[in-house]
């Protein structure tokens, strides 16, 4: 490889965000020792691997110069659905008296299912109507919050299987499981991205959507998948965040999409399309995680960290357009 | 490095549309014949054939050129992944099929990835190409200039140095450069810029 002069303005542009991450850390554990501990760590693990699966669907959408506003509701009616299907069957609040409780890997299947039909229409408008994707699920958003409203009749719902929220307590090679369904589905969205025909079609599309129109990508069909992919993995988010809270309500995962189209920016998928990896969403989320978490132990102001986290969005969109904007 | 149209090969390689230059391969390949004939039949197959969808229309010149654009996320990380698909591509493109630089080979893969690129670039003038904000908002024409000057810069300079590949992808690099430089003195003014701009950032 070729030895270039070094150049401070380039590097913070690439490496800044990995830059922040260290200093968090470092400052953070002198300030609080505990910052480190195997504890806090896993913790961390756990707040990611939801956020992370989120992310990964949305980096599909952001790539393709999109975004995706209905992920979080989308989160909502999935935690829902799963919620009810798992309940124990001696819970005085049980959504279905007469229902036992079902196989979790059929739930995940049912949730998935569910919520990638969503996707589906979303993506229809989308690639058919040529509705822009952020109207297209903006109007999902509310579709599908209202839907969750009416089936659950605005009910919390709780009294989980134990096997359910053992996800988010028990562990597998000393880690919980919750963070292996995370890995899991960063693998497989990995190979999508780079070894698959639609990841190919994808990243062509996020490039220039009229080219790939020419170059015999079925460009609506693609776009179809990517956003019922996405939601399918929202509902999946939703199935997770249940089991870490032992309980759901239509408003489980509220924001949480502006958090992932933030942690993907920030990780270095971009709002202009066509560029971003899975190492991307993973990089933007573990910042996120550990921002929100050196705040904490820093002793800021709770309330503080919204904006704190609405500064950090700011800087990461215009060091990704300055990325790619030259100037004359 | 010259390379050689050859003899009233030229409307072939500026045409654009798959299908008229089927029929200007035929008629041309009937009146000059300069060797490579059989090599260029080759590359339009390659090009325009997909094995799993026979008889369907497909451009693979223009798709690998639109993904090697898109190559450079995240490229200081130097992912082994990224050299392996930079490779698949310029097979794709042909340039295995160059049997020594200074023969019609050479000329003939050069000219082909010229006209997808020359293909490519016309798609880049569109309302669709460089959409800002998620796709919301549009770019104007300078911008989208600007832009393609960009990834013409990052396929031809930032990649091949980056990844050591400068020899390996000299063909395509030499042919997207020629093909976006001499479209117009706005095209070449911008791709300087971005040369002048990009010290430092490789």
């Amino acid at each position: 490889m070729n030895k270039k002069a070094f150049n401070l303005k380039e590097f913070l542009i690439n490496y800044g965000v990995i830059l922040v991450m260290i200093i968090l850390v470092v400052i953070t554990s002198i300030k609080s020792p505990n910052f480190l501990s195997s504890n806090n760590l896993m913790n961390l693990l756990l707040n990611m691997s939801a956020r992370l699966v989120i992310a990964l669907g949305i980096a599909g959408c952001v790539i393709t110069a999109g975004c995706d506003l209905s992920a979080g509701r989308m989160i909502g009616l999935g935690g829902c659905i799963a919620g009810i299907l798992l309940q124990k069957a001696d819970y005085s609040g049980k959504f279905y008296p007469d229902m036992p409780p079902m196989n979790l890997f059929l739930v995940i299947a049912i949730v998935m299912l569910i919520t990638a039909c969503f996707g589906a229409i979303t993506g229809f408008f989308i690639a058919f109507l040529n509705v822009p994707p952020f109207i297209s699920t903006l109007a999902m958003m509310e579709i599908v919050y209202g839907l969750n409203l009416i089936y659950t009749n605005a009910t919390p719902i709780g009294g989980y299987v134990d096997y359910y929220t053992a996800l988010a307590t028990e562990r597998f090679l000393f880690i919980p499981w919750l963070v292996w369904i995370a890995i899991v589905i960063a693998v497989i969205t990995w190979f999508i991205f780079n070894m698959t025909r639609h990841g190919k079609y994808m990243y062509a599309i996020g490039a220039n959507p009229q080219a790939a129109e020419v170059t015999g990508v079925p460009v609506r069909l693609t776009m179809i998948l990517i956003y019922a992919k996405a939601a399918a993995f929202y509902g999946l988010a939703g199935f997770m965040l249940g089991a870490k809270s032992g309980g759901a309500s239509v408003n489980l995962g509220l924001g949480y999409e502006m958090e992932a189209i933030a942690a993907c920016t920030i990780g270095g998928v971009s709002v202009t399309g066509g560029r971003g990896k899975v190492s991307s969403a993973v990089l933007g989320v573990a910042v996120f995680e550990l921002l929100k978490a050196a705040l904490q132990f820093l002793g800021v102001n709770a309330n503080a960290q919204w904006i704190a986290l609405g500064v950090i969005i700011y800087i990461a969109i215009s060091l990704d357009i300055r990325k790619y904007v030259t100037k004359k | 490095m010259n390379y050689q149209c050859g003899d009233g090969w030229t409307e072939y390689y500026r045409e654009t549309d798959p299908e008229k230059r089927k029929l200007l391969f035929k008629q041309m390949s009937d009146v000059y014949d300069d060797g490579a004939n059989e090599l260029r039949h080759r590359l339009y197959e390659k090009r325009h054939t997909d094995s799993a969808h026979p008889g369907k229309m497909v451009d693979k010149g223009v798709l690998e050129i639109m993904l090697m654009s898109v190559n450079d996320s995240l490229i200081y990380r130097l992912s082994p992944f990224t050299a392996r698909s930079i490779r698949r591509s310029m097979t794709d493109l042909g340039i295995d099929e160059v049997c020594d630089d200074n023969d019609m080979s050479a000329s003939a893969v050069y000219w082909e990835i010229r006209n997808a690129a020359r293909r490519y670039f016309e798609n880049c003038k569109g309302p669709q190409y460089a959409r800002k904000w998620f796709g919301m908002v549009a770019s104007s024409d300078d911008e989208k200039l600007e832009k393609t000057a960009y990834d013409v810069w990052t396929m031809t300079v930032r990649i091949p140095e980056i990844y050591g590949m400068t020899e390996e992808m000299r063909i395509f690099s030499d042919a997207v450069r020629d093909e976006f430089t001499e479209m117009s003195e706005e095209a070449r003014a911008s791709y300087m810029r971005q040369v002048r701009q990009a010290k430092g950032k490789l």
